[in-house]
């Protein structure tokens, strides 16, 4: 026997163990280990089971039987079957902080109206529960500290009932402050929670022990006990033959989900979906044991013959054997599961109605700091919620039928079954058809289940429709539940299927729905960086909160706030109002994010590929048969594409960079990462300006186009695909543009007519020079007659003056003579000319005019290097050379020659310490009339000549300057050469008559 | 739709042979713990295809 003040003190110690062990997690003096411990979370979820799991069950256990199984079935369903509704749930919740259900049909459905009337309707059906878990309690320390038998009054648990209210709500208060401080998991709340659930569970295990080994001696004393009352047993069968068992599981499985209190646990509370897998199994098992003692309890009740309400026969067990132990284990069983549904369903409604109600009117005041409010708010709520559900314990006393209440709040609760349904399987339901259906189902439930409850006829109703339906009396209540949910579901399908719903709500219809990865919408944001969502959002939320959420989001994306991609600031958006959920909730969230970060231009035909692509990358696991087959098939195009040799990038009709492949991250230098989603000007000159006209001409191939780039040009051919209308949308909204490099291609081509060019001016020289050199040799004449006839001396001078000139035009004429017949020397009158000599021979020639170039230049080719040649045009090689290098050296800059020798080549360096050829004009230099000397200084020929004699020399010439990188001056031209060869040694013994033999 | 092929293959077979349960366990002379022994088979095939998956 307890008394009042001992029972009053041990709830007391019970509260304040409770605060101190949510202190504890917080604190980090429970290991972390344990609090992460995904069996922490499955057993926390015990927390659902009330006080109906325990005396609730027994009752039914006593007047059906095996019925009261079907609360725990259907529970147990609802995560053994886990992929169908809570791990598809999870990721939605997780992804978007959505806390309620309400908030999450909210979410799917576009609607404020429809999270209020969900939201209003949740806690209309929590409010019974809640009042009933009050009850129970009181009812439970009134019996513990009351002599056996008395029969229980609530005069006599009312004080209890108000006693545990108070601790109650202060217990939630103490999570509610510290969930609203914290925003995390990290207010012990789901420790405490498991510790009260693995409480409940040890203790009625306990009594069920105590009935098994104390009153019956054992399990086959059990056995026995039954076979000797068979009557039990057929008493058990009888309601599962029924068809309320199965239509009271699928009750069950849709009110779990729909009540606040295990939604909270499970979505909000759960850390991981490793937590969700381990639920899977580990919450079934924790409900198959928590149901195991009830029948032993019962039948150990029969027996003893216990003279109380059947739901109290736990309790009346530890009275008949006098065992204060078992008396007091099921104090703490009911406390247990009572205190932890009331905390959690009391923060968790709070929680859905502040979002729904209260943040969303005060958030059209501006002068209203939000953040500050939301805890006050909630905190206000959880007061009014435990407080009515006292005024509807309070009234409920004065009906005969409270025991029905929490079954009112189950079939209630189905109501919101079609709504979750649609949002996972059927992305066509639409937010009309979601709330006329669930007003339409509440009115139904109204009429059907409360109203018989309020009157034992239902003002006549009930037995009209037990008449009219021939329904069988004690089936009307499941009946009713399904008719009501049927009718829901009716008038969810045929409004939906009637009235279509618009873009948005299909876009978030889609984003939710399993089965359906169709392509969202790309819309805009009038915004170009991440860091301008801090002073949009701070018009709202303040700047400092602004910044902090602003940054959150963008190190959960993993972007920085220069970030510019639209694709990007639209996930950063989508963040954003994410996380602001977990504060405000959607409605509130969604309000301030679209009138501070507005989307603008709304186009239904852009479609965020982006988007589909990254979700089906992450998603692959999830994915499976046909789907998984079409991935790999889209795997496959997309590596095709990846790997082509050609570039190939894909822009929406917004200029969004959709596709890019490795060869154009090569061509361009900008990686994929950087450009996917992101504008078109975000790509870098030249290819920009390129891309850019090309996509706005109507041209649909452009060839040659020449880039210039740091290295040099280069000449690309660009393709591109035709936009068709008519074609399937998908593909019609992109462009794919086609790059292909030509640079090589290009460059042979220009070296053909390179040559072409150099061979016409040849033939031009050589008519030239014909027809010129005529009529000059005539000049030349008649200047020298003119010598003869005349002795004056100013005609004699200018005879003089004519000739030098004649011999001028001569000169320069030869040289054209010479560049044009370049490419006609027969290889047969070629000669073996010694190098040495060659360069010897122009030095000397070179230094009649200047004797200082003998000591400037210095010839170090090899003797001995012998080339099948002709003596003067390779001398005049090495004078073009030398006099070139003289030119552009100062007088005391050393000039050399030197040689390099294989077996059939050989290598010539003329060296100079001059100025240097500019990079630009290298590739001109060889080109006929090119000079950078002043008019009239030079022909432009003497190089180009050069280039020619060499090439019919079998050679090669090339330049390289500077060669004082230091000093950025000097040239080095390269002379290479084929030597000389045996045969042709032996050739050319022949041509010259020579016995003398040169082997290399 | 994407829904698991082994939950699929659960409901059916739930289906074919819940009158076959149905019948053992509401049997008068049988053991008063009979819907419980289905239960924990249920209860084992969740957990081997939770490892199952996980694994995967």
């Amino acid at each position: 026997m307890f008394s009042i003040p001992s029972l009053f003190l041990i709830s007391l110690v019970y509260f304040f163990f409770i605060i101190f062990c949510a202190v504890a997690a917080k604190k980090h003096w429970v290991p972390k280990s344990i609090l992460n411990h995904p069996m922490t979370f499955a057993l926390s979820l015990g927390g659902y089971t009330g006080t109906w799991a325990i005396s609730g069950a027994l009752s039914v256990a006593n007047t059906d039987g095996y019925l009261f199984l079907s609360y725990f079935f259907g529970t147990a369903a609802l995560f053994i079957f886990s992929p169908l509704m809570i791990k598809p749930l999870f990721y939605l919740t997780k992804r978007f902080r959505l806390g309620s259900l309400a908030d999450l049909l909210s979410f799917r459905y576009k609607s404020s109206w429809a999270g209020l009337i969900v939201a209003c309707f949740v806690v209309i059906c929590v409010l019974p529960l809640m009042a009933i878990q009050f009850d129970k309690l009181a009812e439970t320390a009134v019996y513990i500290t009351q002599p056996y038998p008395i029969p229980i009054d609530y005069q006599q648990s009312r004080p209890w009932a108000w006693f545990f209210c108070v601790a109650i709500t202060a217990t939630a208060l103490f999570f509610s402050y510290s969930q609203v401080n914290h925003q995390s998991r990290e207010n012990g709340l789901v420790f405490t929670t498991a510790l009260q659930s693995l409480i409940k569970l040890l203790c009625f295990l306990t009594i069920g022990g105590m009935a098994l080994f104390a009153v019956f001696d054992g399990p086959k004393a059990l056995e026995g006990w039954l076979l000797s009352n068979p009557a039990r047993l057929y008493q058990l069968n009888s309601s599962i033959i029924s068809n309320n068992a199965r239509t009271l599981t699928i009750i069950f499985f849709a009110a779990a989900l729909a009540f606040p209190h295990l939604f909270h646990l499970t979505f909000v509370e759960n850390p991981n979906k490793r937590a969700i897998d381990t639920a899977s199994w580990a919450f079934p098992a924790y409900l198959l044991l928590i149901s195991l003692p009830i029948l032993p309890i019962l039948w150990a009740a029969q027996t003893l013959g216990v003279k109380s309400a059947d739901y109290l026969f736990a309790l009346g067990i530890g009275k008949l054997l006098a065992s204060p132990w078992v008396t007091i284990a099921g104090f703490f069983c009911m406390l247990s599961a009572a205190a932890t549904l009331l905390t959690i369903i009391a923060i968790s409604a709070s929680s859905m109605f502040a979002n729904h109600l209260i943040l969303p009117y005060l958030s059209q005041k501006k002068q209203i700091d939000l953040f500050n409010r939301i805890g006050l708010v909630k905190q206000g709520l959880i007061i009014i919620l435990v407080f009515l559900s006292m005024v509807v314990l309070e009234a409920s006393k004065q009906m005969p039928m409270l025991i029905n209440y929490s079954f009112a709040a189950f079939s209630a609760a189905c109501q919101f079954l079609p709504g979750i349904l649609a949002l996972l399987y059927w992305p066509r339901g639409n937010r009309v058809g979601l709330i006329t259906g669930i007003v339409v189902g509440f009115i139904c439930w109204f009429i059907s289940i409360v109203l018989p409850m309020v009157s034992e006829d239902a003002f006549g109703l009930m037995p009209f429709l037990i008449k009219f339906f021939s329904l069988a009396p004690n089936s009307y209540f499941t009946i009713a539940t399904t008719a009501c949910l049927g009718i829901n579901m009716f008038v969810f399908g045929l409004v939906s299927f009637l009235i279509k719903q618009d873009a948005e709500e299909a876009y978030f219809a889609a984003l939710c729905s399993q089965d359906n990865l169709s392509l969202p919408i790309r819309y805009k944001i009038g915004l170009h960086k991440a860091e301008d969502f801090i002073d949009k959002l701070a018009e709202a939320i303040g700047l400092e909160r602004a910044r902090q959420q602003v940054i959150q989001a963008v190190n959960e994306l993993g972007i920085t706030l220069s970030e510019s991609r639209p694709f990007t600031l639209r996930l950063l958006r989508r963040q954003l109002e994410a996380n602001l959920s977990g504060f405000y909730g959607p409605t509130v969230s969604r309000q301030i994010i679209s009138n501070n970060i507005p989307y603008i231009g709304v186009e239904q035909s852009h479609k965020d590929i982006s988007l589909i692509e990254q979700t089906l990358d992450t998603n692959q696991k999830a994915l499976s048969g046909l789907a998984l087959e079409l991935d790999f098939l889209r795997r496959y195009h997309r590596n095709t594409i990846e790997s082509l040799p050609v570039g190939v990038c894909t822009f929406g009709k917004d200029l969004e960079i959709l596709l890019w492949n490795k060869q154009i991250e090569t061509l361009s230098n900008q990686s994929k990462e950087s450009l996917l989603g992101a504008h078109i000007s975000e790509i870098e000159s030249p290819w920009k300006e390129t891309i850019e006209h090309f996509l706005s001409s109507e041209e649909i191939i452009q060839r040659k186009i020449s880039l210039s780039f740091p290295e040099g040009s280069r000449w690309f051919n660009l393709f591109k695909t035709t936009q068709n209308n008519d074609a399937d949308q998908f593909i019609a909204d992109n462009q794919t543009v086609i790059i292909e490099e030509t640079t090589e291609t290009v460059m042979l081509e220009n070296e053909v007519l390179h040559s072409e060019r150099l061979a016409s001016i040849g033939r031009l020289a050589a008519g030239v020079a014909h027809e010129i050199g005529n009529p000059v040799t005539g000049i030349a004449c008649l200047a020298q007659n003119l010598v003869l006839d005349s002795d004056a001396p100013e005609i004699l001078d200018a005879s003089t003056q004519i000739t030098e000139q004649t011999e001028r035009i001569k000169r320069i004429l030869q040289i054209l003579m010479n560049f044009s017949h370049a490419g006609h020397v027969e290889d047969d009158f070629l000669q073996p000319i010694g190098l040495f000599d060659c360069v010897e021979d122009a030095i000397h020639l070179l230094s009649l005019e200047n004797k200082a170039i003998k000591d400037q230049v210095t010839n170090n080719v090899n003797p001995d290097i012998k080339v099948l040649g002709d003596a003067q045009r390779l001398l005049q090689v090495f004078i073009n050379l030398l006099n070139n290098a003289i030119f552009a050296s100062n007088k005391d800059d050393p000039i050399e020659i030197t040689s390099k020798e294989t077996q059939t080549q050989a290598w010539i360096y003329l060296k100079d310490s001059g100025s240097g050829i500019d990079p630009i004009i290298q590739e001109k230099i060889f080109e006929p009339f090119f000079t950078t000397k002043e008019t009239g200084q030079g022909t432009g020929l003497g190089l180009s000549l050069v280039y020619s004699i060499i090439e019919d020399h079998h050679g090669s010439i090339s330049v390289t300057s500077p060669t004082d990188h230091n000093n950025n001056r000097g040239t080095c031209f390269t002379l290479e050469l084929p030597k000389i060869k045996l045969d042709q040694t032996n050739q050319s013994i022949h041509h010259e008559g020579s016995t003398e033999c040169h082997l290399y | 739709m994407h829904i698991h092929r082994g939950i699929l293959l659960v409901l059916v077979v739930m289906f074919i042979f819940s009158p076959t349960i149905q019948n053992w366990v509401s049997n008068n002379s049988g053991q008063w713990y009979r819907p419980f022994i289905v239960w924990a088979i249920v209860i084992g095939f969740a957990y081997l295809s939770q490892r199952r998956a996980n694994r995967i």
